[in-house]
């Protein structure tokens, strides 16, 4: 699966960066590097909705959470990575 | 996916043996009943050998494999070396006997697939491209460096298991003949299904059933040697005990050091560490002492000690036997295995979530996590992670449930609206609670410890020490509060102590003094009616007496004049 963490400039401004260190270090620590690649993205076009991180290739499952086939995440900080990454990601990487 | 291992539903309330000796964790206790988690389970077979209600059971594939041979079809055994002290004999020839009694039409021993697995090690070995080398002899030892070392996985040989490779040379020397394996392992079970290769496996304790069953008895049939033409020593008939396999080299490559690990605790603990370890050739065995100490291998007197013996004895008598042949384990067919990495289901869980768990069971601050391992887990830690998983229930932590009933029993006492006094036999204070310190009139001070009668008249208590009976009941008045108290005290032989309850009755007292007060005045009142109600009776009496007198008087003398009267005339 592929995770685009946005680096427009609003998200830029709300710490991008900050998530997307946060991010490797806790896919490092769930030991998905291999099925979990992470990039970043241009404008997601929700630039008054926080960091945008955008999930695409989850499993069916995660259905319910889709919109267009992808899942959207907004408000992503540094501190909130970990829980929305263990909650409404890592369940639906397809192994 | 199949199941290879189940929990029975017995009484398994509160015993955790299973989840403790499980390394891996692959057991859920929930609702008072252990579940085992096949996504993470390594089938060590662990816990069917520690269970005390034997409610772990090896799916058997006895009745699958006597249909098939039933069925008429040709089914080829292939037996583990381990047969030489599971079933005591070291003649294989009489289990192949035993064996075709049974319907099997032909059998050979693992070993002839341990040699070319050998042969392939020791290729491997000498390329020199593993800079660890582990044996995959061992499927339980596969699937812990699968599902849980993914780092070690690069160390793993991928060579096919003994059992794999000899059913591979097996096919093809015999196309269409089913195989079965035969030996003391559950994980074997498993990798036969997986491999598709093997028509079943059945384990040492299922054969020996099944020889009962049939009435065959192995010191019965006869010693034979059925010799075969151009047989050679098997050094690989050692696999089974621990550096059997490091020993099945005729000679070792070098550049190794070479080491055998026997026991899961031992496996983890050489895996956790193979990041600092170099060059090294490393004998994986999940079993204690090996596959002799197999979780369905056949227990006798001596243990696994004496079954190592056996094997080494069977080897030994076997190069003394035959020749050592330069072309063992050569084979045509390939033995090249894949060993993916397997994930399992539990999800890692955040801090946050671990502390919300760990605050719900009161454990607040680093102290408190006693990582005592009653639970069944190493810490506590891990136990939150089992919670949040839905692995364990999050209130089977024993500090926690102690805590919890030390706290209510002692609210209780403390809170009771009676009064509770415990003594000993000598009269020394071990409990007042609230109530009885407010009957007693003892106010703030430290009391427990010291004697009874510093803060209160203990004579009841004495009194009820000297009596025969149990219970002692009796009404006290106390000065001090100016109470009235039923008292009863019990006696606690086997703790040498006295339990006195008290009840307050001063309110029924006091009512009973009321009424007690009403009836005297209405006793004095009727008194008084009574003698004023004498006293005017008699004083009419008296009244009507005098009238009565004097009316007397006044016609007697009427009656003299009218007397006189008569007279004049």
């Amino acid at each position: 699966m592929i995770l685009k963490v946005c680096v427009g400039s609003s998200c830029h401004l709300k710490g991008s960066y900050d998530v997307i260190e946060a991010m490797k270090e806790v896919i490092k620590k769930c030991d998905v590097e291999d099925l979990v690649e992470l990039r970043a993205s241009f404008c997601l076009g929700c630039c008054a909705q926080g960091v945008t991180v955008k999930a695409e290739g989850l499993s069916n499952a995660a259905v319910e959470h889709l919109e267009n086939g992808d899942v959207l995440l907004h408000n992503v900080n540094s501190q909130n990575v970990e829980d929305i990454f263990l909650n409404q990601i890592y369940p639906y990487i397809k192994k | 996916m199949s199941e290879y291992l189940l929990s029975r539903n017995v009484q398994c309330d509160d015993c955790f043996k299973c989840l403790h000796e499980c390394m891996v964790k692959a057991i859920a206790v929930k609702d008072r009943e252990a579940r085992i988690l096949e996504d993470r389970c390594i089938l060590c077979g662990h816990c069917t050998m520690v269970c005390p209600q034997n409610a772990k059971v090896v799916v058997s594939e006895t009745e699958k494999i006597m249909q098939l041979i039933a069925s008429g079809k040709r089914v080829i055994a292939s037996v583990a070396p381990s047969f030489v002290s599971s079933f005591g004999i070291s003649n294989f020839s009489t289990f192949k006997l035993a064996l075709a009694r049974l319907g099997f039409s032909d059998a050979e021993e693992t070993a002839v697939g341990a040699e070319a697995v050998t042969r392939k090690y020791k290729e491997l070995l000498e390329e020199g491209t593993y800079h660890n080398f582990i044996t995959s002899a061992c499927p339980a030892a596969c699937q812990l460096i699968q599902k849980y070392f993914p780092n070690a996985l690069q160390y793993l040989a991928k060579v096919d298991s003994p059992m794999i490779a000899h059913a591979k040379i097996l096919r093809e020397q015999y196309p269409g003949a089913k195989i079965v394996f035969i030996g003391p392992c559950i994980a074997k079970k498993k990798e036969a299904e997986e491999s598709g290769l093997l028509a079943g496996v059945l384990t040492f304790t299922e054969l020996r059933d099944l020889f009962t069953e049939n009435g065959i008895v192995l010191s019965e049939i006869m010693d034979v040697h059925l010799e075969e033409s151009g047989q050679h020593a098997n050094y690989a008939k050692t696999y089974p005990v621990s550096r059997g396999i490091i020993n099945s080299f005729q000679k070792r490559p070098e550049g190794y050091s070479y080491l055998a690990i026997d026991g899961i605790d031992r496996c983890f603990n050489a895996l956790e560490n193979i990041e600092h370890l170099h060059h090294v050739f490393l004998e994986m065995n999940v079993c204690n002492d090996g596959c002799i100490g197999g979780p369905c291998s056949i227990k006798k007197d001596g243990g696994t000690l004496r079954a190592a013996c056996e094997v080494w004895q069977y080897v030994d008598h076997e190069k003394k036997r035959y020749p050592v042949s330069p072309d063992a384990g050569k084979t045509r067919v390939i033995l090249d295995a894949e060993y993916p990495r397997l994930r399992t289901n539990g999800r890692p869980v955040s801090k946050q979530e671990i502390e919300n768990v760990l605050h719900r069971i009161g454990k607040y601050r680093p102290e408190d996590e006693r990582n005592c391992g009653s639970c069944g887990y190493h810490t506590c830690r891990e136990k939150a992670w089992a919670v949040i998983n839905g692995y364990a229930d999050i209130d089977v932590c024993l500090p926690y449930m102690r805590q919890r009933a030390e706290t209510m029993s002692y609210e209780i006492i403390r809170n009771s609206p009676e009064g509770i006094v415990v003594l000993t036999n000598d009269q020394k204070i071990l409990e007042i609670n609230n109530k009885a310190a407010e009957l007693l009139g003892i106010g703030n001070v430290e009391f427990k410890g010291r004697m009874a009668a510093e803060f209160f008249d203990p004579g009841e208590f004495v009194h009820a020490l000297r009596e025969d009976g149990d219970i002692f009941e009796s009404e006290v008045y106390i000065e001090k509060t100016d109470k009235y108290v039923k008292l009863t005290v019990t006696k606690i032989p086997d703790q040498h102590v006295l339990f006195g309850i008290m009840k307050d009755v001063t309110s029924i007292v006091n009512y009973n003094q009321q009424l007690d007060e009403v009836r005297q005045k209405t006793i004095r009142t009727a008194d008084e009616v009574i003698t004023k109600q004498m006293r005017v009776a008699q004083e009419i009496a008296s009244l009507l007496g005098e009238t009565t007198a004097e009316t007397k008087v006044a016609l007697v003398n009427l009656k003299k004049i009218l007397e006189e009267d008569k007279k004049e005339e």
